[in-house]
């Protein structure tokens, strides 16, 4: 694993680095001081990253268990739930599930909490959808026919050869959402009064510091990457060798 | 010109087979449908910018003109970074898909708003802003239609004939990938929707001062006014699906369609 992990990591340092020295170039030629720029960034990040790594496992986890009892029990209640779920995903932003719970909900002591939950939501939508989809693939695929012929018993063939390559791909899917889900954490933040990354680049774009906000914008670029990257070493990890690799 | 396809009777125009082919997936009949009444709603109901029915409704084609315009700039750019990737193979093909893979999960709506800000906070900067970070998921899918394209029967029957490659791309390879291209892009529509209106939320909106489904979004959140929010993103969640289904059933269209 740790040998995956660093082979992904080298992949994209190159890049991380370039947006890095990007958004520092930014600030230097506007004037700014790049450095604090990225210190502040830098301080801020917690709470972008924990609203942020919050929602995707959250809502992966929430909506794989949805998708999946969707997947093996098509007519049932959570079937019923997941299907709407994700038949709903496309159109549910996560900015404005935001808005919607703190304007009709207000601020308050929960505010994190309903950040999350709005967070939560898209990517759990997007759970439900890819594992229903894939885990009814999965059963009705070559991998549980040959298991099953050659004796293997249906909770077997179902943990040991349906689920595994169904929850990585998933894991993979959700930290690509990584992106979109920092992007909804800045509206979140705006509107919750949260102080994170996201609300401090929206502060300094609204002011014109382009120093900082390139820097915070770096910032969180460089976050989505490593999101990604470590969503897909869990996702080399839990995959059965041979395959998704 | 006949369509080669089991459900395609030769005495059909392919514009026909098409629609046929389309409204056999009734959520994309129904999606465009939605779309349409949404642009006669918006024409026929008065400017009023106090009634959470009317504003939402008023202001929604802003914002689909908008996206529309970003998206068929983002679809045009990375189509031809596809085609040209496609064509040219070895490194460039490497390197330009892969970073257009490894740019596309970035937080974009930011990328784009910071660049709207960056280019002065007007209509074209905001839009050129968009199309750019759209671009960059389309790529994929985009050098994927011309890969596939490249390896059919008629392409190599073309290079066996000796037909110069230029003639073979005019020819064969451009018009049958013209509309695979456009459906293959068509996710950048409601991506550039949501992005646009992410923007007009966060106050970076700019279409000449009129007011689209984000900022009214951004100032019923501002305002506390819970219902004309609910009303704008019931518009906005709606065309996002309705975009959505349109796109699978242009999916179907283009399925197992070739011109010889």
């Amino acid at each position: 694993m740790l040998t995956d992990a660093l082979r992904r990591t080298g992949a994209v340092l190159p890049l991380a680095i370039i947006l890095l020295a990007a958004g520092a170039a930014v600030g230097v030629l506007s004037g700014g001081d790049a450095a604090a720029g990225l210190a502040r960034a830098g301080a801020a990040l917690p709470v972008t990253l924990a609203l942020a790594l919050g929602a995707l496992s959250g809502g992966m986890m929430t909506g794989t268990a949805l998708g999946l009892a969707a997947a093996l029990h098509p007519r049932s209640l959570e079937g019923a739930a997941a299907a709407g779920l994700a038949g709903l995903g496309p159109a549910l932003p996560g900015f404005v599930l935001a808005a919607l719970l703190a304007t009709t909900f207000g601020s308050g002591t929960a505010d994190a909490a309903l950040a999350l939950a709005a967070l939560a939501l898209p990517v759990a939508a997007s759970a439900a959808r890819e594992a229903r989809g894939r885990l009814a693939a999965a059963l009705a695929g070559p991998v549980v026919l040959a298991a099953r012929g050659r004796g293997v018993s249906a909770r077997a063939a179902l943990t040991r050869h349906a689920l595994p390559p169904v929850l990585a791909a998933l894991v993979r899917q959700t930290g690509m959402l990584g992106g979109a889900v920092l992007c909804g954490a800045a509206a979140a933040e705006v509107l919750f009064g949260l102080p994170g990354a996201g609300a401090l680049l929206v502060q300094d774009l609204r002011r014109g510091e382009a120093a900082g906000a390139a820097a915070t914008l770096a910032t969180l670029a460089v976050t989505a990457l490593l999101i990604e990257t470590a969503g897909a070493v869990l996702a080399d990890r839990l995959a059965p060798p041979g395959r998704l690799r | 010109m006949s369509v080669a396809s089991p459900d395609a009777p030769a005495s059909l125009s392919p514009v026909r087979v098409a629609w046929r082919r389309f409204s056999s997936e009734r959520p994309a009949a129904v999606g465009l449908l939605a779309v349409l009444g949404l642009l006669v709603a918006s024409l026929l109901l008065p400017d009023d910018h106090h009634s959470p029915v009317v504003t939402p409704l008023v202001t929604a084609p802003l914002s689909l003109a908008a996206a529309f315009a970003a998206a068929l700039m983002g679809i045009l750019v990375a189509s031809a970074i596809g085609v040209l990737a496609a064509g040219a193979g070895g490194w460039f093909e490497r390197a330009a898909t892969g970073l257009a893979g490894r740019l596309s999960i970035l937080p974009l709506p930011l990328v784009a708003v910071a660049g709207a800000v960056a280019f002065g906070r007007d209509l074209p900067g905001l839009l050129i802003a968009i199309a750019a970070v759209v671009a960059l998921p389309a790529v994929g899918p985009a050098h994927a239609v011309m890969r596939g394209l490249m390896r059919r029967e008629l392409v190599t029957a073309a290079h066996a004939a000796g037909v110069p490659p230029r003639r073979i791309l005019w020819r064969h390879l451009l018009p049958n990938a013209a509309a695979r291209l456009a459906v293959a892009g068509w996710p950048a529509l409601p991506r550039a929707l949501v992005i646009e209106c992410f923007a007009g939320f966060l106050g970076f909106g700019a279409v000449g001062g009129a007011g689209t489904l984000g900022t009214v979004m951004g100032n019923a959140a501002a305002h506390g006014d819970p219902v004309m929010l609910a009303s704008a993103a019931a518009v906005l969640g709606g065309l996002l699906l309705a975009l959505h289904s349109i796109g699978r059933g242009l999916l179907a269209t283009v399925a197992e369609e070739e011109r010889p």
